[in-house]
């Protein structure tokens, strides 16, 4: 960093550098002042309006899809739910059959039990 | 206004926090584009910013300052404006770097002129040595002597070290000094 820098950040004062970077620095601050007022900018009510209209848009477009998608999915799940009716029918057939099959195990092995015993 | 209580008010979605955004960073965020892109695209920033900003809120950690992330935004939308000129080949070749010696000077202006020309020369030299420095350079400038925000700031801003931003500057600063030092010498 130099005067100048320093000048400009305020680290030096006017009084301490030399002539060509006071002058240097008296026309820098004239071009700061002109590009502050080029970059100036007023922003307008329609932009303001436009903006919220977009925004409020694409999340009601996004609420849509969410919807959409969940409402598919309810979909599919009754659809999957009434198909399959006749395997829920065999599972609850099978659920009736266990106890019959556990109860044969059980008997097979109370023999297998007592032939070891002889 | 509390920052804290606005960016609440932002997550909640309630529509005086947007009036409140609108107000306070629309016309910096404008001023900043205005500054980086040189063109008339300003509108279509502020608008991506902004949009940016309401969907994004709810990430806002408040790791830094909402100005800070807002003008990061800014930056990023910028530099994809930027890209987009460069793809339809629409940016102007002046604006880049290393080309200082087709630096295009004014016309010696004669003694008849008008003094109200001669200040309006002066604003046209100001312009054409503004357009000459990189987008990159009008930015630093911009966000330090004329926004007059901290290094750190900037650095935060930018995701660059301070030493980096320091010395960037420097050479802007130079170079903007530079280009209208030789303007004044050759008007």
């Amino acid at each position: 960093m130099d005067e100048f820098d320093r000048l400009l950040d305020g680290e030096k004062s006017l009084e301490e550098v030399s002539d060509d970077v006071r002058r240097s620095y008296q026309l820098y601050r004239k071009i700061l002042e002109m590009y502050k007022v080029r970059c100036e900018y007023t922003p307008s009510e329609r932009l303001k309006e436009k903006i919220l209209r977009r925004y409020k848009r694409k999340s009601a477009v996004l609420t849509g899809v969410l919807l959409g998608v969940f409402a598919s999915v309810i979909f599919v799940f009754v659809l999957f739910d009434t198909l399959s009716l006749p395997s829920y029918r065999k599972e609850k057939l099978a659920q009736v059959q266990n106890p019959v099959v556990s109860d044969v195990i059980y008997f097979i092995k109370t023999v297998e039990l007592i032939s070891d015993g002889w | 206004m509390n920052e804290k209580l606005l960016i609440d008010a932002l997550k909640k979605g309630q529509n005086w926090a947007y009036e409140v955004l609108y107000r306070e960073y629309a016309p910096k965020i404008g001023s900043i584009a205005k500054s980086f892109l040189n063109s008339d695209d300003v509108d279509d920033v502020v608008q991506d910013v902004i949009i940016r900003v309401l969907k994004g809120i709810k990430k806002f950690r408040g790791d830094s300052k909402l100005s800070t992330w807002i003008y990061r935004i800014t930056v990023n939308v910028c530099k994809d404006y930027l890209q987009r000129y460069k793809r339809r080949n629409e940016v102007f070749t002046d604006f880049q770097e290393g080309e200082e010696d087709e630096y295009y000077l004014q016309p010696k202006s004669s003694e008849d002129i008008l003094k109200d020309s001669l200040l309006e020369i002066t604003a046209e030299r100001v312009r054409m040595a503004l357009e000459k420095l990189s987008p990159e350079d009008r930015l630093l400038i911009k966000l330090r002597d004329v926004d007059d925000l901290s290094y750190e700031e900037i650095a935060n801003i930018l995701q660059k070290p301070v030493g980096t931003i320091k010395s960037r500057l420097h050479y802007a600063r130079q170079r903007l000094r530079k280009i209208l030092e030789e303007g004044e010498e050759n008007g």
